[in-house]
């Protein structure tokens, strides 16, 4: 931005740097025609050497100011290269291991194949049928929630209360944050205006969010909600007590897969398919720590007006 | 406006009955079934503008049948009913395209008030995809 501010500045003083020397030498010839030839001689001469210095200073900042564009999309592929190492990686995982367990369990069925089976082995051959079954729900679970991270919503509008949306999400929240004492503190903004937005698809990023809090929580702790307005934004703000995200993560807990819970607890794609259902809803989700508390806050923002 | 019509599906007698005599007091057109294989069934040949739908019911439960419905009639919206929430539920039915979520007890008001924004939210979704 400063950069191209920059160059535009010098390029217009390429020209009207030497039209005022110009101007200058013009006013010197009329008033003292004698002075002259050798004043204006300089004064030309001094136009010239500016125009060149400063054309020079331009090309410059040009080839700068291309060579930084190119860094910038360099930076933005290697971000891009690194996700999606995280997000093979997540894939690879989540799926190997209910492969594992299906191999092991095909395995053992054929051992008790293998001779005549007695009623013992039919037995454990239909619960390693079982086994199987549930293991192919769960990779299938994974694959139907990476497709419906990949979808693109149809984002509908219709006028919703932010405070009552997330109010009824609470109201599921507060069944399991009552007997692990977690206090759930709503500091709701009561002028809060309607906002035109997609309610079904709000719902489900508060709701990811309280999930993810009251897991960080997990017990006697604190969960905190504020709603807000600015001028064109309207916001709601989620903080917990529990340990909080190191400020190295706090770009990455949006990436899929990214997820701190102990493997089959979450699959990591919670927090990225509620970045993209804000994105497409026109806002942002950031996430941070307050300053001299413990624990995470993500603030969740969308436009008061869509389409802006 | 159109009347707007509602099938309720839960497996307890006494509440399809009450809820019944209470939503077409207010003038929304109201079928009701027992079971999620039942509400396909109907759903098949009727469509409907909102499905009431309990969570857990014997047979295809609440998720299951919400899949379905997706599935088969993507213009109809859900509103997931249940008396005994978990989030983990609710995380489920709200992200398989459930459009409300709402927890027993409830005022007819606040639910009459839901199916009209569920109404109007699948309107919505209709008329973009008409236009686009």
């Amino acid at each position: 931005m400063n950069l191209a501010r920059a160059r535009r500045a010098i390029t217009l003083g390429q020209y009207v740097y030497p039209a005022s020397c110009l101007a200058i030498a013009a006013m010197a010839w009329e008033r003292d025609r004698t002075g002259g030839a050798a004043t204006i001689a300089a004064a030309l001469g001094l136009a010239g050497i500016m125009w060149w210095v400063l054309r020079l200073a331009a090309r410059w900042l040009g080839a700068a100011s291309a060579e930084r564009e190119d860094i910038g999309n360099q930076l933005i592929q290697s971000q891009k290269t690194l996700a999606l190492g995280e997000i093979s990686t997540g894939i690879a995982h989540e799926i190997n291991n209910p492969l594992n367990i299906i191999v092991q369990e095909a395995e053992l069925i054929r051992v008790n194949l293998n001779s005549d089976p007695s009623p013992e082995a039919l037995r454990e051959i239909r619960d390693s049928l079982d086994v199987i079954d549930s293991q192919v729900s769960r990779c299938s679970d994974i694959t139907h929630k990476l497709l419906d991270f990949a979808r693109s919503r149809k984002t509908v509008s219709q006028f919703a209360d932010i405070n009552r949306l997330l109010e009824d999400m609470l109201a599921l929240v507060e069944r399991e944050t009552g007997p692990k004492n977690i206090r759930i503190v709503r500091l709701f903004d009561d002028d809060m205006p309607l906002i035109k937005t997609d309610p079904p698809l709000l719902r489900q990023v508060f709701l990811n969010i309280l999930i993810n809090a009251v897991q960080a929580v997990e017990k006697d702790g604190g969960i905190f909600v504020t709603t807000y307005c600015t001028n064109d934004r309207a916001c709601a703000e989620i903080r917990d007590t529990g340990p909080g995200i190191p400020a190295q993560d706090w770009s990455r807990v949006f990436n899929p897969f990214f997820t701190t819970k102990p493997p089959g607890e979450g699959t990591g794609l919670g927090l990225s398919v509620s970045l993209r259902i804000i994105n497409e809803l026109g806002g942002n989700i950031t996430v941070d720590s307050p300053p001299d508390k413990r624990g995470a806050r993500f603030t969740v923002c969308i436009p008061r007006q869509p389409g802006r | 406006m159109t009347r707007i019509r509602v099938l309720v599906v839960d497996d307890e007698q006494d509440f399809l009955k009450l809820i019944k005599r209470r939503l077409t007091r207010r003038n929304i057109d109201v079928d009701t079934v027992a079971t999620g294989a039942e509400a396909l069934e109907f759903l098949r040949d009727t469509p409907v503008d909102v499905v009431i739908l309990d969570v857990r019911m014997p047979g295809l439960d609440g998720i299951e049948t919400l899949k379905e419905i997706r599935k088969r009639r993507p213009n109809t919206a859900v509103i997931m009913l249940t008396g005994h929430g978990s989030m983990q539920s609710g995380i489920e039915g709200i992200s398989h395209g459930a459009y409300d979520y709402i927890l027993k007890p409830f005022s007819i008001d606040d639910l009459i008030e839901r199916i009209r924004a569920a109404c109007e939210h699948t309107q919505l979704r209709r008329k973009d995809r008409e236009e686009a």
